[in-house]
């Protein structure tokens, strides 16, 4: 079909507007995140209305129903749900998510407070994890038949059977109660013994699914046509699996990296918890534990927004090494 | 090269007889058969724990040796194999193999119920957006787009606190929002299937779209499906336990992996085995599910090779 | 080492072989001898599965060698013995003195390399050149090749080139290192004919100029014949035959080589049956005649008459969407069939003739109703097609190209082939089995193989099952997309016989769509060119193939390798 593209005559309507042709793509993934945006949050906002009345959460429990009719009034808690609803939109847009019912600063900020921490962790986890994950799997995927490569596989296997937050306290037990090496838990920000612990606990979840993927990406791009070509051109095996099959391998492994990476700015909540990371999974837990409706809020938006950047980014980081996707825009 | 015509001509001739019309020769049936592809070691250990573990949790009330939930405050911390507690007891005095074996049991049922719901709910909405182009695979690939942007264990944690604890709520959570896999691999397997030139053959013959999905379709997506189930059981293990350790999955006191861990957190300089034995109990069971799963996998690599190639 | 005369390129002795995999042994050669000397082109003649590949790949050891084992015979190359050579020695072999062109230029070329990185690694590994001397003398290799832009196509991504052009780009590559041998594996076999034949030339160009010796690897027994000096024929791992290509071709003395020739449809009399090669080993019975089991399924055939077409396409034209506005709409589209006009007669057979990309799949499709038509008509019998009902519309179906793809893999043959008979109705388990074994006997396979499931057959058998199916709801017309392309020569003239013996018995016509002008010619009483959607000739077939009027028709008809061209050339 290739030469249909280049030889049929091609329909006069293509030659239009080239430049809004270019922004068609950056609009369709605004279009795409204002969609999510819109959809997580009216979804949380009717989800909340039915987990519990937002006047006793913050009259307390004690409140009498004077005080719940007061406060009702003074938060607009007394008109109908809908109007209520169009006014949170409203307030939303403007990225006013309102005042933590705990502390009484604003939820937004309160939220961003705490993003820089989890970013840090999520990004030391994914740097380690990618450079014990590439490297490893190339090497298995380059001969997966070799006994010792086989026995890695297994080991891998295994560990991919082991979930993090298990992990986590078994490093505590090891490394911080009985050798009393590391600390258990808190975050210094200055301190990288405080990030150890969590940084490996994270990494030993994510190492072995990368290292699968990236192996089998290898062994299946060296059993493609260019290496045949490669080898009868005389390249040598460094040169097969380096020059070769890796870069072409981790075209698709760099996928996943970027999910991973979005899955941790919201995910790795039972890591931050165990270790009392103050980051943005330990708020999450803080506040539905609480029920603090604002923060949940500005909590879920902003996970939204920053999972979909991160993803959006992956893609056109992508597009940038993959010459194929390159060119054809 | 004169050599080669006359000896050799009988068993040419043999050979042209064979490529025309294959006898349908019985012993050569049964050399085919499927028979000689299950006899892999690892599908044999990975069934053999696997039963093990079903047989736990079925028969999991005569296994045990304790009640899981009744304590004996005269016999906190019994280390492992002591005073009649084969893998120990915990701070109050409650035996861990009788509770793990409890946990399992839940762990199993949530999971396996959570799955079966997955399974329904993503292969359903598969099948529906790779028949045909339209308003309803716009509408399902959005949907599953938005679901899967967002942070699947976010997700669940918002969910269940809202929703409340318990088994139901539980399962519930994790049957509607964990079924995205199930969806992506039945829409990539379907599409391909649908570009096939026997579905298209079919088409022609004017066989009914619904026929085709069943008969054509669903059989050929069937394989995966299988692979995916196992792998995503293993999944809904550790989501689950989880949930329950941090305290909003499974109500607090119900003897589960998640909770046995959560309780342990305070005692890991006097009990260490309260960690180890449900740790032990997750690892094994994720363990078991993946070598399942990856059993079924190369069985059906194995199987699409003769069919397929 | 083995040391061969100084002339001599390539020495293999008896050599031998297998392939282990888990067990099971699987003899490729059997003792075969081949000599190259320089500046030779030697042409390695083969079906599928005859072990013409794995020859090659086994001169540079390109097989994997924990799966292979030799038990006997010797490859020298130019003196090195290399059966006993190091993989570093080899490396400087490989791509150095002997390179290698392989088959499919889509896949062969890495994608994330560009050109210029992809010649560059190769000339610096093998020559003592500065990388600004390698640029240089790429760029030259490029233009040698006859590219009109060398120094685009050196800083390209394969992808962005076509078929034909990564070919050249593995010629220049190939040529690269001034070695003494080149191994060319079916070169051209995935690209159209019109490219084929200049893709050829280049090499035989190329190869004279540098006197570099060159092994071609082909199925194609004109493409030898217009290349090669010499020709090994190979059958089962064995090579049967060898000589001066003139002489194995006007004289075969091999049963095989003769059956070969035979079968190709190329030269016979157009229609007539096509000796096949199980056929002439079986002492010319003919082993897959129609059996007569099928007959009483005749009558069901209804004659249609011939006063009006049975089947005519008037401005026929097929669009695809190419671009879409940002609410999903389709903005701009490809003509891929565009308005075209033929007409069909009862009893005969209509080719459509045209290289990849030229629209004549789309315009099948759009018959069978895969593909709506953007505007025209299809008439069938008279009538708009649209307007037909259900089961006279069933009145046409389809053969598709690729065997593997067209039969369910899970599915028993019988249930294959009876699949039409089940829409709207609920026929027996019984009366579908039975007739599944009608069809069978029809189309020439054992009506007891019908609880087989397709991977148990070969290609040719499965075509034939495909054909069964087709003919279950006794079609007056077939659309035959490529049917043989994906077949063996042999098996290609064993399912052009089944065609044109069930046309015969059941005066069926056929749509023929195909790239290969000398099926064509043998199959077809009309035939219609196709290039870019459009029809730029049609008329009876003689007619059109024999004396050509429109510059396109004659351009691919000069690119069609022939015996008879190639001797007349030499």
């Amino acid at each position: 079909m290739s030469s249909v593209a280049e030889n049929a005559p091609t329909a006069k309507a293509d030659q239009g507007d080239t430049l809004l042709s270019a922004a068609i793509p950056l609009l369709l993934q605004l279009r795409k995140l204002a969609w999510l945006l819109f959809a997580v949050s009216t979804l949380l906002f009717f989800l909340l209305r039915q987990a519990g009345d937002p006047a006793l959460v913050l009259a307390g429990n004690d409140a009498t129903p004077e005080q719940l009719t007061a406060i009702r009034a003074q938060y607009g808690l007394d008109r109908p749900l809908f109007i209520q609803y169009l006014s949170f939109l409203w307030n939303a847009i403007q990225l006013d998510f309102g005042k933590s019912l705990a502390s009484a600063e604003p939820a937004l900020a309160k939220v961003l407070d705490m993003l820089p921490r989890t970013l840090h962790l999520a990004g030391m986890a994914i740097l380690l994890t990618a450079s014990i994950a590439v490297p490893l799997g190339s090497w298995l995927g380059f001969k997966p038949e070799n006994p010792e490569r086989r026995a890695v596989s297994s080991v891998i296997f295994v560990m991919q059977g082991v979930p993090g937050f298990v992990t986590a306290l078994i490093l505590i037990q090891v490394f911080a109660v009985n050798l009393r090496l590391l600390p258990s838990l808190g975050y210094e920000p200055l301190d990288w013994r405080t990030w150890i612990l969590p940084t490996c606990s994270l990494a030993s979840f994510l190492v072995p699914s990368l290292t699968r993927v990236v192996a089998a990406n290898v062994a299946e791009a060296m059993r493609e046509d260019y290496i045949r070509t490669a080898r009868a051109n005389g390249a040598s095996q460094m040169a097969l699996l380096w020059r070769h099959a890796v870069p072409n391998a981790l075209l698709g492994a760099a996928a996943l990296i970027g999910t991973q990476f979005a899955a941790l700015l919201g995910g790795s909540a039972i890591i931050e918890t165990i270790y009392s990371w103050p980051g943005m999974g330990w708020l999450l837990l803080e506040s539905i534990q609480t029920l603090d409706f604002p923060v949940l809020q500005a909590e879920v938006f902003v996970i939204a927004f920053m999972v979909f950047s991160v993803n959006a980014l992956t893609d056109l980081v992508f597009r940038f090494l993959d010459p194929r996707l390159r060119t054809k825009g | 090269m004169a050599e080669a015509q006359a000896p050799k001509g009988a068993a040419i001739l043999q050979e042209a007889k064979d490529a025309l019309v294959n006898p349908n020769n019985p012993v050569e049936r049964l050399r085919r058969s499927r028979l000689k592809d299950i006899t892999s070691l690892e599908l044999i250990v990975a069934f053999t724990l696997f039963t093990a573990l079903v047989i736990l949790a079925v028969f999991g009330q005569w296994l045990q040796t304790h009640d899981p939930m009744q304590g004996d405050l005269m016999a906190r911390f019994a280390p492992p194999g002591e005073k009649g507690y084969i893998l120990g007891s915990d701070h109050l005095g409650r035996d861990l193999w009788s509770r793990a074996v409890a946990g399992l049991q839940w762990s199993m049922a949530c999971a396996l119920t959570a799955n079966t719901i997955n399974l329904f709910i993503g292969s359903t909405l598969g099948l529906i957006a790779a028949e045909k182009e339209g308003w309803a695979r716009t509408i399902v690939r959005q949907f599953t787009d938005t679901l899967q942007s967002f942070p699947f264990l976010v997700a669940a944690i918002i969910v269940v606190v809202i929703v409340g604890h318990g088994f139901l709520p539980l399962v519930l959570t994790l049957g509607f929002l964990a079924w995205v896999v199930f969806m992506r691999v039945v829409y990539a397997e379907a599409s391909s299937i649908f570009q096939r030139d026997y579905v298209k053959a079919a088409r022609i013959a004017g066989v009914s779209r619904l026929s085709i999905m069943f008969q054509h379709v669903l059989p050929g997506v069937r394989a995966s499906l299988f692979v995916v189930f196992a792998f995503h059981f293993a999944g809904l293990l550790i989501a689950e336990s989880a949930l329950s350790f941090l305290g909003i999955g499974a109500p607090l006191g119900v003897p589960t992996w998640g909770n046995m861990l959560a309780e342990s957190r305070q005692y890991l300089l006097k009990a260490p085995w309260m960690l180890m034995v449900p740790a032990g109990a997750i690892v094994l069971a994720v363990i078991t599910t993946n070598l399942v799963g990856d059993g079924i996998a190369g069985l059906s690599r194995k199987r699409g090779r003769s069919i397929d190639v | 080492m083995t040391t061969g005369a100084p002339h001599t390129v390539v020495r293999i002795e008896n050599l031998a072989l297998s392939f282990v995999s888990q067990g099971d042994i699987v003899d490729a050669l059997k003792g075969i001898s081949i000599d190259i000397g320089a500046g030779e082109i030697v042409g390695v003649v083969g079906e599928s599965g005859s072990g013409k590949s794995v020859t090659a790949l086994n001169i540079l050891r390109l097989l994997p060698r924990g799966k292979t084992k030799i038990p006997h015979g010797s490859v020298s190359v130019l003196g090195h013995d290399v059966l006993n050579m190091s993989e570093k020695e080899l490396q400087q072999l490989r791509g150095g003195e002997v390179s290698m062109i392989f088959q499919e230029p889509m896949t062969a070329l890495n994608p994330v390399l560009q050109v210029r990185e992809q010649m560059l690694d190769v000339i610096l590994r093998h020559r003592k050149i500065t990388p600004s001397e390698a640029e240089k003398l790429s760029l030259d290799l490029l233009a040698d090749m006859k590219i009109q832009d060398p120094a685009r196509v050196y800083n390209s991504y394969p992808h962005e080139l076509s078929g034909g052009m990564r070919q050249r780009v593995m010629i220049a590559m190939a040529f690269s290192c001034q070695p003494k041998l080149i191994l060319a594996d079916e070169p051209t076999t995935a690209l159209d004919v019109t490219v084929q034949a200049q893709i050829l030339n280049l090499l035989k160009e190329r190869a004279r100029a540098t006197g570099t010796a060159v092994l071609l690897i082909t199925h194609d027994l004109a493409v030898v014949a217009q290349l090669c000096n010499r020709v090994y024929v190979m059958y089962k791992g064995k090579i049967v035959e060898q000589g001066p290509t003139r002489d194995v071709i006007s004289k075969p003395q091999h049963a095989y080589t003769r059956a070969l020739l035979n079968a190709l449809p190329e030269g016979k009399k157009p229609k007539s049956r096509l000796e096949t090669v199980a056929a002439t080993m079986i002492e010319g019975k003919a082993a897959e005649a129609v059996s007569t089991v099928g007959m009483h399924s005749v009558q069901k055939f209804e004659r249609f008459g011939r006063a009006t077409p049975l089947f005519e396409a008037v401005n026929a034209t097929v669009r695809y969407p190419k671009k879409y506005s940002f609410f999903g709409r389709p903005i701009a589209f490809q003509t891929a069939v565009d308005a075209v006009n033929v007409t069909l007669h009862e009893g005969q057979t209509l080719a459509i003739v045209g290289e990849s990309g030229c629209g004549k799949t789309s315009f099948a499709n759009s018959i069978v109703g895969l593909v709506p038509l953007a505007s025209g008509e299809l008439r069938y019998k008279g009538k708009n097609l649209a307007e037909h009902d259900e089961a006279t519309r069933r009145e046409i179906q389809i053969v598709f190209q690729d065997p593997q793809s067209s039969l369910d893999p899970r599915w028993p043959v019988w249930r294959i082939m009876t699949e039409p008979l089940t829409v709207g109705k609920s026929p027996s388990r019984k009366e579908l089995r039975d007739t599944a074994s009608e069809l069978c006997a029809m189309v020439g396979l054992d009506p007891f193989a019908i609880d087989r499931l397709p991977h148990e057959f070969s290609g040719g058998q499965r075509q034939r099952i495909a054909i069964g199916r087709a003919l279950s709801v006794h079609p007056r017309l077939l659309l035959l997309d490529e049917p043989t392309s994906a077949l063996d020569v042999s098996v290609q003239a064993q399912i052009l016989n089944l065609l044109l013996d069930l046309q015969d018995k059941f005066h069926l016509s056929y749509l023929f769509i195909s790239h290969n002008v000398a099926v064509v010619k043998h199959i077809a009483d009309h035939v219609a060119v196709m290039y870019m959607g459009k029809v730029v000739e049609s008329g009876e077939a003689d007619q059109v193939l024999t004396r050509p009027n429109h510059a396109y028709t004659r351009t691919l008809m000069d690119a069609v390798p022939t015996l008879e061209r190639a001797f007349v050339a030499a």
